[in-house]
């Protein structure tokens, strides 16, 4: 291994520092709590089955959701039947905020996820990536494509998504 | 209800951490245990097959032995299986990007499919020189008691146990075909869905 840091460690850190964005991406993939609590336990045994293949050269986080993207893509593929509409739980809840602020942000929130969830994958990815706040370099290195095509990919996962959502409300 | 912008969206993204820190650690844990496990595979198949195969030559045959025999049989195939599929796993996590990583699993649901539908060609004709070669030892070699020999080995309840577990066989390769199938056939839509993405990121669509 080319990096600086044992394998445990760098797990360590992966598993500290990426819990928002693999539970995130997980989201992106799988409706289901069961099934994504699967999913993401699938994302961290290859994040640490491919350790020994980082070499530093970009960040822990950029190998983390590329690692997560290609695990959920198997995931996508592997499922015996049509994924179930399920209701996204209440505990996507965040900060302290008032009843009625914290609802509509919970609708928006669910409103959002569900939009994503109908995107085709390529541009889930692209649109994921954004959202985390990846650069265009960073979503070139894990995308395999160029920052050019990065941007135009966006834009159209950007509008696909506005207009899902808009279908939707 | 104002129309929020790509800020707004990524602030409300963001937010939604889903699940607890807690769960999220102990499933981290759990990774790296089967991960440390799995590591370990090859060491422990020659373990089991070194440590089941000394007490069968030197212990009689009875009802333990054959216990422990299924068991270790079983304990084998889990354990060959799971090194497979975490090498599988280990392979396609090499590429680079999710279009190659996508082409790679293609490649690896084909060599599977071609796989089981190979088993299931060869099940049935080994089985049946199986069976002749049975009912030839029970009858002799002797061609005109062949039959004879059949009839014998049909007779007898051992036989149709080996039957149903070749039928439970069969009927787990054809369900992993059909799952293999289902498999190829969304990976090949998703092969679709990145070349034509790719071409609309180069403009030509």
């Amino acid at each position: 291994m080319a990096v600086n840091g044992s394998k445990e460690q760098l797990f360590a850190q992966v598993s500290s520092s990426c819990m928002g964005l693999i539970s995130r991406i997980a989201l992106s993939y799988e409706a289901d709590p069961p099934l994504r609590h699967e999913l993401v336990q699938d994302i961290l045994l290859a994040i640490w089955v491919a350790l020994p293949n980082y070499r530093g050269e970009a960040s822990v986080k950029t190998f983390a959701a590329s690692i997560a993207q290609k695990r959920c893509i198997s995931h996508v593929s592997k499922r015996a039947r049509e994924p179930r509409q399920v209701e996204l739980s209440t505990e996507l809840a965040s900060a302290a905020e008032l009843p009625d602020e914290l609802a509509l942000r919970n609708d928006q929130q669910r409103h959002l996820i569900e939009s994503i969830q109908q995107l085709p994958i390529p541009q889930r990815e692209a649109i994921v990536l954004c959202l985390e706040g990846f650069s265009y370099g960073e979503m070139a290195t894990i995308l395999g494509i160029s920052p050019n095509a990065v941007m135009t990919r966006c834009q159209r996962a950007k509008s696909n998504l506005r207009s899902i959502m808009g279908r939707r409300s | 209800m104002r129309e929020p912008g790509f800020e707004d969206l990524a602030n409300l993204w963001q937010d939604a951490e889903v699940g607890d820190r807690a769960a999220f650690e102990a499933l981290a844990r759990r990774a790296r245990l089967k991960g440390r496990l799995l590591a370990y595979a090859d060491f422990a198949l020659v373990l089991l097959l070194a440590g089941g195969l000394l007490p069968g030559i030197v212990l009689a045959p009875n009802p333990m032995t054959i216990a422990a025999a299924v068991l270790l049989l079983v304990a084998t195939l889990w354990l060959s299986w799971t090194r497979r599929r975490y090498r599988q796993m280990a392979a396609t996590l090499n590429t680079s990007d999710p279009a190659a990583f996508v082409e790679s699993s293609v490649a690896y649901a084909r060599a599977n499919l071609r796989r089981v539908n190979l088993s299931l060609i060869l099940t049935g004709p080994l089985v049946a020189t199986a069976i002749v070669f049975k009912a030839a030892k029970r009858s002799r070699g002797g061609l005109e008691t062949l039959p004879q020999g059949l009839l014998e080995w049909v007779s007898e309840p051992r036989s149709w146990i080996g039957l149903a577990v070749v039928a439970l066989v069969v009927l787990f390769m054809l369900r992993s075909r059909r799952r293999l199938r289902g498999e190829l056939g969304r990976l090949e839509e998703l092969r679709l869905d990145y070349e034509r993405e790719k071409r609309r990121d180069a403009g030509i669509e």
